[in-house]
């Protein structure tokens, strides 16, 4: 995720809700040559804002997924529309991932404590986001123990259960007892209200203009 | 013993209230191995650790509760990615991303609700689970935050909590289940998709995929609950 | 005034009968470093926790006695009172970064205080600067060494003036201990107070003003400095007859392991012969671990390749007879998983009679219905090395078995490991940073350095190589001291 970021993204929020309505735009639309046009504008949107990268990233899944889907579409309904309907789906679920995917979790936190958030909400969502890269390596972790103890077969049930299941779970008890030590010696406290906001996320003018843009192409969309 | 001596003692969530003679005798045998003077109090007077209510319905979360109930969506997270590898049939086959987060969905909240029975905590792992889904699929992230709160309901009105383990099965078991009628609602009113077409022309299909769905939230459950009671007795899943 | 005075403190944790500290007192003046030890379980976490104000904010038990902190009754103040004060590097550093950015993990602790941004900015580039690190590396890219950098700049950035660290050189390699070294001289002889939890005496000592040891939950000042560390880094007998070199029975040649554009290993060449007792030594963080990974075939190779031998069927397939190799992790929490230690030990053994005897061997009858996460640290590793042995492997890996052990709990693992290596003849490869189990452990040694096998040959390239560090300690040590006096 690290490499698609932008230097200057939109307003978290703004992110999170224009990804909401190009999901509910695109699939409401889905069946007119509208929602085609309204997605590439919007695609061309982001595109403009910087996200570039993302942008592209999410052409060959938009081309393979959305292959499958009509494919499949298409053999179930042998209808023509109903298999457009499917591809402009898809491309709108492609569409829909692209502020997702440049956004650093941290600037959606800043952006929540910025508006005074719970903190326990701001702290749960940043563990949630932040933790993938260290459960992944202890899965594997877990996975090269069982085959050191000779329960290498995971389709086994039990061997699942045992040789999996119960050491992440031993694992993930240690992690969290640690993690929630050091959150804590580090001074973090639910009830303090006084606590600072290092980088300040700020509504901006182009934010406003990119919330325009895409307010004013989903209406559009559906009135025509 | 020390009349202000019970200030010391820190319980958080149980009290003790068994000062049997047992504990008298344990109690004047510390005393022996310590030295002869008196033990002082950690706290001054009249100051004590912040205790919980033993019995109350809502308890406040310590950092503790927030950390483990994240990093068990953080593992339901992860393992649910295979999800990733179904996106092409998600409006089409009924049940399919319910199919194959199945066990994820319901294997760690038992154990996250096992070790923090607090009123809220099924709804806090449906946020911090949803974060991600935010951006991929908005209706299941409200979706997943409605079934939450609907839970967490009538987890207070039938069981006033999670206190027993019936309560987190209770809630664990219906959590992913609940889902499926939510997006059958939404893909009819929303989006039009194949999935209802299929689920209408093939209704057994889709109540198959059902009943595998409500099987494996129950399995993942009781497999949740077994391994938070090994763990709890073997103390490594303390309150 | 103290820094930190504990007056007769006596705890006993909730689910505990027995009382971990008993009466205990210490005290930590500003403008000293201070060593704290004592063997495994002897309470110095505990001990640590009450000074953070863990105990009895996060963990909860029964309590006695008075603590101070900074001259403040710690029974009076709360938890972000106390860590206004008190600045805590704990352990496990990887499971304490929750962020993705350097300068936003070092920040956090700041924010949570409620500094000014300005501050926060001057803090972290600080931080930054004493440990070594750039603000925008990736946090979950960095090495293992840098992530401990990380976790104690993060307390550095906070400002506290008494700081805790917990087994700090438990990840750091000879860089990072030194960069740790120097900043923490600093910080003393600028009236800094701080705290070291630490079994690697010998490591420390060094650098430490004041050494205190526990015992039974009870501590006492050390007078006798080099006596005492002298006793605790005394090195274990080796009670194995010399071996001679028999056939061979894994062949590494110029093998390398890459991981994205990081090269950890290149041209390596190595073989394990049966019969012999292989010392891996080196640095934190040199690759002995991932060379242990490539040898038992846990994964392989980015280049050169690795060969198994069977005296009956030749070169082996990659997956055959895998459970010849048996691998001992550092971390005995990945490899338990049975309900009770018999039935542990008895997984995956062929002979369950064979297997009953092991657990007889490491004395582990009377734990044989205990379940395997409810032991101490000290038996858990017991309970996976004796279930490794337990299926009877040609090659037994012991990766890092001192990590988290006291002196008598590694003599008595390493008695054990010898006996069954007289008795069976059995390969063992240790990989170590540990002095006290070197010659014990040791028919021939291979150090690894830059990556590759920088030497191999007797129990003398072992000597040599712990001479070298402890000199290598020793200099840096008086290197630190003099710039401080120079500044």
């Amino acid at each position: 995720m690290g490499t698609l970021k932008v230097k200057e993204p939109v307003y978290p929020l703004l992110s999170v809700l224009s990804s909401v309505t190009v999901l509910v735009f695109g699939l409401v639309t889905a069946k007119s040559v509208a929602a085609s046009v309204y997605l590439g504008g919007v695609w061309l949107l982001f595109l403009v804002f910087g996200y570039w990268k993302s942008c592209l990233a999410v052409l060959p899944f938009a081309i393979v997924a959305g292959g499958i889907f009509c494919g499949i579409t298409y053999a179930l309904s042998k209808d023509a529309t109903t298999t457009y309907a499917a591809a402009n789906r898809i491309v709108a679920v492609c569409v829909a991932v692209i502020p997702g995917l440049a956004l650093e979790p941290i600037a959606l936190i800043r952006n929540l404590s910025g508006l005074r958030a719970p903190r326990i909400v701001t702290l749960g969502m940043m563990i949630a986001l932040g933790f993938f890269p260290l459960l992944r390596s202890e899965t594997v972790r877990i996975r090269e123990a069982m085959i050191t103890r000779g329960a290498g077969n995971v389709f086994n049930p039990r061997i699942f259960h045992r040789a999996f299941l119960v050491p992440l779970v031993v694992r993930l008890v240690n992690i969290s007892d640690t993690l929630a030590l050091s959150v804590g010696t580090r001074g973090f406290d639910p009830k303090d209200k006084n606590y600072t906001v290092y980088r300040e996320v700020k509504f901006r003018l182009r934010d406003a203009i990119f919330a325009l843009l895409l307010v004013a192409g989903s209406v559009a969309a559906v009135v025509v | 013993m020390k009349e202000n001596e019970k200030d010391n003692v820190v319980v958080n969530e149980k009290e003790d209230k068994t000062n049997t003679g047992t504990q008298i005798l344990k109690d004047i045998k510390d005393a022996e191995q310590t030295d002869d003077r008196a033990e002082e109090n950690f706290f001054p007077e009249g100051r004590t650790v912040e205790k919980c209510k033993e019995g109350a319905i809502f308890q406040p979360f310590r950092i503790k509760d927030i950390v483990f109930l994240a990093v068990m969506a953080a593992i339901t997270l992860l393992t649910s990615s295979v999800m990733m590898l179904v996106v092409p049939l998600l409006t089409t086959v009924f049940g399919i991303a319910q199919l194959v987060t199945g066990l994820q969905l319901s294997v760690f909240p038992a154990i996250a609700l096992s070790k923090v029975r607090k009123t809220g905590s099924l709804f806090l792992t449906a946020l911090f689970t949803g974060v991600i889904q935010l951006f991929m699929s908005p209706a299941m992230f409200v979706s997943n935050l409605v079934i939450g709160f609907i839970l967490e309901l009538l987890v207070i009105a039938i069981f006033r909590g999670y206190k027993s383990d019936k309560a987190v099965f209770f809630a664990v078991a219906l959590y992913n289940p609940l889902s499926l009628p939510f997006n059958y609602v939404y893909n009819k009113i929303i989006n039009e998709a194949a999935m209802t077409a299929v689920a209408e022309n093939a209704p057994w299909a889709a109540v198959g995929m059902a009943a595998a769905v409500c099987t494996l939230a129950v399995v993942g459950t009781l497999v949740g609950l077994k391994i938070a009671k090994e763990l709890k007795k073997a103390g490594v899943l303390k309150k | 005034m103290n820094a930190v005075r504990l007056s007769r403190i006596s705890f006993r944790y909730e689910e505990s009968r027995e009382r971990t500290l008993n009466g205990a007192d210490f005290e930590l003046n500003y403008g000293e470093i201070a060593l704290f030890s004592g063997a495994s379980g002897s309470g110095k976490s505990t001990l640590m926790s009450i000074i953070c104000g863990i105990i009895p904010h996060i963990t909860t038990g029964e309590i006695y006695g008075k603590a101070y902190i900074d001259g403040e009754d710690a029974g009076g103040m709360t938890m972000a009172q106390i860590n206004k004060k008190v600045g805590v590097v704990l352990q496990n550093a990887d499971a304490q970064i929750i962020q993705s950015i350097v300068e936003d993990e070092i920040a956090f602790g700041c924010e949570n205080f409620g500094m000014s941004r300005e501050d926060i900015a001057l803090n972290v580039g600080r931080a930054c600067d004493k440990m070594g690190l750039s603000p925008v590396w990736n946090t979950r890219t960095l090495s293992g060494g840098q992530k401990q950098r990380l976790i104690t700049a993060c307390t550095l950035a906070t400002g506290q003036k008494i700081i805790v660290l917990d087994e700090p050189l438990a990840n750091l390699d000879g860089e990072g201990a030194e960069i740790l070294a120097g900043a923490l001289r600093k910080l003393a002889s600028k009236g800094y107070a701080i705290l070291i939890i630490e079994h690697r005496v010998d490591k420390v000592a060094p650098y430490a003003d004041v050494i205190w040891h526990i015992e039974n939950g009870r501590t006492e000042r050390v007078t006798d400095k080099s006596g005492y560390v002298s006793q605790r880094v005394a090195r274990i007998l080796d009670i194995c007859a010399p071996s001679s070199a028999g056939e061979t029975l894994i062949r590494a040649e110029k093998v390398g392991f890459r991981v994205k554009d990081r090269m950890i290993l290149s041209d390596v060449d190595l073989e394990v012969y049966r019969g012999e007792r292989l010392l891996i030594l080196g640095e934190n963080g040199c690759g002995k671990t991932t060379l242990t990974r490539l040898l038992s075939g846990i994964c392989r190779p980015t280049s050169g390749r690795i060969e198994r031998f069977d005296s009956k069927r030749g070169i082996l397939g990659l997956r055959e007879k895998r459970h010849d190799i048996g691998v001992v992790y550092q971390n005995p929490n990945y490899q338990l998983f049975m309900p009770t230690v018999e039935k542990e030990i008895a997984f995956g053994a062929k002979d369950k009679a064979y297997a009953r005897e092991t657990m007889r061997l490491f004395g582990l009858e009377r734990l044989a219905d205990r379940h395997p996460q409810s032991l101490s640290e000290g038996q858990k590793r017991l309970v996976s090395v004796a279930a490794v042995c337990a299926s009877a492997p040609r090659v037994l890996i012991l990766d890092e078995p001192t990590v988290g052990q006291d002196h008598e709990n590694l003599r008595r693992l390493v008695t054990l490991v010898s006996e069954l290596h007289s008795r069976t003849g059995n390969s063992v490869i240790t990989v170590t940073h540990d002095a006290r189990c070197a010659d014990a452990l040791c028919d021939r040694a291979a150090v690894v350095a830059g990556g590759t096998i920088a030497m191999t040959g007797g129990k003398e390239v072992a000597d040599n190589f712990f001479k070298n560090t402890e000199k290598r300690d020793i200099m840096r040590f008086y290197t630190q001291k003099s710039k401080v006096k120079l500044r």
